[in-house]
């Protein structure tokens, strides 16, 4: 042990430098927020609970039932059952995401080709009964209009850039590409 | 021998062969659509384009043959841009709607535009907005439609029905039924498993679930004697749909529409969930433990006071060789009494008996592939696509390949009219055809070919003396040099075969068919493999095999169900003798004169109506057992599905029930029941060959008070009384039906779709008349699936087996009471 280290450990330098810092903290502006009063805004792309995204046009979700959703999910929490509707139409019965099962990986978000499926900014859904974390179609829709709503469209449009419109039929001919 | 080489391999192959077929038997990917191993090649969809040195165009692999010394490319930077322009092309019209398409995930085109092709489309045309086209099992999608044509060339070529055709030309091009009708055919659902992308489908599956929900599990047909091995697609523990693969089971991935369809009648409505006992004269809901111990109870009693003689037992021709073995084990072993048997006694155990007379043997598994090959095959009175739909694909594929197929049949089945050549004799004289043609065989001299001196042979030219050409072409109703020609191809033919069925629901045949048959095959020096007689249902050879018949002297079916009072108590396991056996009034007095009657069945058939206790016992997927297919072959199949309510699979029962008579059958798992049942020794016999004559029974002739002959069989939608059950197979077709010739429905005043009074000896029915020129004048023709309809009830029964037409009078209801 040198004479310097004697120094430091008889004298608590560290301790000192430490407490320094400390005291210094103590004229500065407190980082902590007061989070039940005081929200941290999520950040763009934030994945918190799910919701169906509504159809401005029609009122309804924009789901068609494809699974693709459910396909991807790593931890199969999404189920969809569908079935022939009037018109022979493709209904969407129900669906419904295991919320608790959920690793939140948006990798159903990705996969949907008609950007009906998102991950809305809330985070504060924790409940004492896993019912109510049981996400059907209906409440999932709500958490859209709750959660997303208007602003919801632009905020999706441009984070995740769904695909659906890469499945749109051009308007007009492309013109002739030399390949 | 060939030698040919492709990307770089050096290949050998038979002569005659395509190069596509070569490139799959060597694991060489070549992409194709439009091929069908079934199928003639076509060369459609373009895809499988490959290079070939020294060609200067790309050739269609599917119909180019390969060729000694041919150099092939199946990958170059070309050929890939020729596929990315074929698909391109195709997806001109096909619409993107993947996402609602049930064909997505499992696609051949999609999966081929994810290989190959573009993310966009350098060409664009207005797409195709024409609406689907329902019918009762399927769907069609014009849109998704490429033209492959596999549909249409797979209904026509290899099922033989031809409902479906291209219509238009150009961009107008549709695959369509006749003048765009609504699709009305057999509903084979060939087609929906042909089709490359999603434009048929079937309809029960519609919308139901995605390809990657399903999980896959093999199982066996409950239907008919085939045995073909479906595969089934579940989700969530909910069977949804049935496929066959192609290369798995004896189908080799053909399914008809019962096994295709029908799969649901274990979802059907009247499924029974919990043991029913009569109370007061109503059946009521009881507890396993309540029941098992009333039916233990009651059969204790009778045993005591009448012997265990007075108890008997019917098996059944649908459940497993496991089930009826413990039956069999409990009548013998609990109840002490040899009664018990199955619908077999009323078919196939005539054909066994007419085998054993004449060739010797015990049993005579059918080939399945048999018809193929021969030069004359001769299917009589049978229509086997409808009783063994699989079985009759392969006499249409023998029929393509040159076979000259003769079909002897008043009706004019789908073999009937894709024959070579269709006799259409009198219904039920197939056995004086036969016998004619064992007198001009004997004419000709044929039994003098042969070197073998067969027992008996005296004895039979002496029996069909009476059967000369003009005799039998007058019995049966046909020209006499109709016959000759007939009886001189058949005759004279190189190798042959003859086909029919036998079975408690057809009457226009029996033993002597069977026997007539035998003994013209033996005469032409042909084995028994020339004769194939398939058992009915799916384990009607099962039941047989595994001893469910008297083999002590015991009550066999017909002292059982035709000669009330001989036995106390009734115990039934699957089976609805008051539906399926002919004789319905005689089969009721019976069973009510019963003084216990226990009903073990999978749903409340009508004799279970009459029953003193109703079991419900697991139906087929929803146990494991075993059906033995009429190839011979113990097919096991596996529990999918978990069963209905409180249903038990039947073994179970059985072995409940004799733990609570205290009986210990030392079965305590399905493992140990298969043990001792692959213990069970089955005497095939020898071969010892001896002519048996014939004898023509004297059949109930027409007379004027009952003018026309009435004649039951099966169809090709339903297989006995449990297709009934399947809501699908009901779509097309739930009622009960009469078909009539035009020219009786002229002379009785019958119109289309009417109700009719058909009346005989016997009692009299209600049914709706469809009138078609299927069948001559001077007969009828009627299913006898319904149990509303109750057929059975006017035809009689015959204890030697013989066949058994009912003449019968029939009377239109609008004249009888004139509507207002």
């Amino acid at each position: 042990m040198t004479v310097q280290e004697l120094v430091k450990k008889v004298f608590f330098v560290e301790i000192l430098k430490g407490l320094a810092l400390t005291l210094s903290r103590l004229f500065t502006k407190p980082v902590t927020r007061r989070y039940p009063k005081e929200k941290r805004p999520a950040a763009l792309g934030f994945r918190g609970l799910h919701a169906l995204v509504r159809n401005p046009a029609t009122g309804e979700a924009k789901c068609v039932g494809c699974g693709l959703c459910a396909a991807i999910c790593p931890s199969r929490c999404i189920y969809i059952y569908t079935k022939e509707g009037p018109d022979h139409k493709k209904v969407v019965e129900r669906y419904e995401i295991e919320v608790l099962r959920c690793v939140y990986c948006a990798f159903c978000v990705e996969a949907c080709p008609f950007g009906a499926v998102v991950l809305t900014p809330h985070y504060e859904y924790s409940d004492y009964s896993r019912d109510n974390l049981y996400m059907t179609k209906e409440k999932l829709l709500q958490n859209w209009d709750k959660y997303m709503g208007e602003e919801g469209y632009n905020y999706f449009d441009k984070f995740w850039n769904p695909k659906a419109d890469h499945f749109r039929t051009p308007k007009e001919q492309p013109k002739w590409r030399k390949s | 021998m060939i030698e040919l080489t492709i990307d770089g391999k050096r290949i050998e192959a038979e002569k005659g062969m395509t190069i596509l077929e070569v490139a799959k038997a060597n694991n060489i990917y070549i992409p194709h659509l439009c091929w069908d191993r079934r199928l003639k090649p076509y060369g459609g969809c373009r895809l499988c384009l490959v290079e070939v040195e020294g060609q200067r165009k790309l050739m269609a692999a599917c119909s180019t043959p390969a060729d000694n010394g041919m150099v092939i490319h199946t990958d170059t930077p070309n050929l890939q841009k020729a596929r990315r322009t074929v698909l391109e092309l195709l997806l001109v019209h096909h619409p993107l709607d993947c996402p609602v398409c049930d064909k997505a995930g499992e696609c051949r085109l999609q999966d081929l535009a994810y290989k190959y092709g573009p993310s966009e489309s350098r060409f664009y045309a207005e797409r195709k907005h024409d609406p689907e086209a329902t019918s009762a099992l399927i769907e069609r999608n014009p849109n998704r439609c490429i033209l492959c044509g596999r549909c249409v060339r797979v209904c026509w070529e290899h099922q033989g029905v031809g409902a479906i055709n291209f219509i238009g030309r150009g961009f107008k091009t549709k695959i369509s039924p006749a003048f765009e009708e609504t699709l009305d055919c057999e509903f084979c659902g060939q087609c929906v498993d042909a089709c490359p992308v999603g434009a048929l489908g079937a309809k029960p599956y519609k919308y139901r679930a995605r390809a990657w929900f399903l999980e896959s599990h093999d199982s066996i047909c409950p239907y008919c004697s085939v045995g073909c091995t479906l595969t089934l697609d579940l989700r969530e523990g909910r069977i949804l749909r049935v496929r066959g693969v192609d290369g798995k089971g004896v189908n080799d991935g053909d399914l008809c529409g019962k096994g295709r369809f029908g799969f649901d009648f274990i979802y059907g409505d009247t499924r029974l969930k919990t043991p029913l006992v009569r109370k007061a004269g109503e059946l009521v809901e009881s507890t396993w433990e309540e029941t098992l111990y009333y039916v233990a109870n009651r059969l204790r009693d009778i045993k005591r006071q009448y012997g265990a003689d007075s108890i008997g037992a019917i098996g059944s021709a649908r459940a497993g060789i496991e089930d009826n073995y413990m039956l069999k084990k409990f009548m013998k072993e609990v109840i002490g009494s040899d009664n018990i048997d199955t619908s077999a006694r009323l078919g196939y155990a005539w054909v066994l008996r007419a085998l054993n007379d004449t060739y010797g043997i015990n049993q005579n598994p059918i080939k399945l592939d048999s018809p193929i090959g021969k030069e004359v095959v001769l299917v009589l009175e049978s229509d086997l696509t409808s009783t063994h739909p699989i079985f009759g694909l392969k006499f249409l594929e023998a029929k393509n390949e040159g076979t000259y197929l003769m079909v002897a049949d008043p009706r004019k089945t789908k073999l009937a009219r894709r024959s070579s050549k269709w006799i259409r004799i009198k219904p039920a004289s197939g056995t004086v055809f036969l016998l004619g043609l064992i007198n001009y065989a004997i004419r000709e001299g044929a039994h003098l070919r042969e070197e073998k001196e067969i027992e008996g042979i005296d004895g039979l030219i002496e029996s069909v003396k009476p059967y000369t050409p003009e005799k039998v072409s007058e019995l049966i109703g046909v020209d006499t040099e109709q016959f000759i020609e007939a009886a001189s191809r058949f005759v004279n033919a190189e190798t042959r075969l003859i086909a029919l069925t036998v079975g408690a629901a057809e009457n226009q045949k029996g033993y002597e068919t069977v026997l007539a048959a035998a003994n013209l095959l033996m005469l032409l020096g042909e084995g028994p493999d020339s004769l194939q007689v398939p058992s009915d249902y799916s384990n009607t050879l099962g039941a047989w095999l595994s001893g469910t018949r008297p083999t002590e002297g015991g009550k066999d079916l017909y002292e059982m169900l035709y000669n009330p009072g001989s036995l106390k108590a009734l115990y039934v396991m699957g089976e609805d003798p008051l539906v399926t056996m002919p004789d319905g009034n005689t089969v009721k007095k019976t069973l009510e004169e019963l003084e216990f009657l226990v009903v073990q069945d999978i749903r409340l058939s009508e004799t279970a109506k009459l029953a003193d206790v109703v079991l419900p016992a697991a139906a087929w997927s929803e146990k494991e057992g075993t059906f033995i297919n009429s190839q011979g072959i113990p097919q096991p199949f596996p529990k999918v599905v978990s069963p209905q309510g409180d249903s038990v699979p039947d073994w179970q029962i059985l072995r409940n029930l004799a733990r609570v008579m205290e009986h210990d059958l030392g079965i305590t798992e399905l493992g140990k029941l298969r043990e001792e049942l692959s213990r069970i020794q089955t005497d095939r016999g020898q071969q010892r060959w001896r002519f048996s004559p014939v004898e023509v029974p004297s059949v109930a002739q027409t007379t004027t008070d009952y003018p026309i002959i009435m004649v039951t069989g099966n169809i090709m939608q339903h297989s006995g009384a449990l297709s009934v059950m399947s809501k699908s197979l009901s779509h097309v077709l739930s009622d009960a039906f009469v078909q009539i010739s035009p020219e009786d429905a002229e002379r009785f005043g019958v119109k289309d779709g009417e109700f009719i009074k058909i009346s005989s000896p016997l009692g009299e029915v209600f049914i709706k008349a469809r009138v078609s020129d299927e069948i001559p004048e001077g007969m009828l023709f009627v299913p006898v699936h319904f149990a509303h309809a109750r057929v059975n009830y006017l035809v009689s029964h015959s204890r030697l087996g013989n066949a058994h037409p009912t003449p019968v009078k029939i009377e239109s209801t609008s004249t009888a009471t004139p509507r207002r």
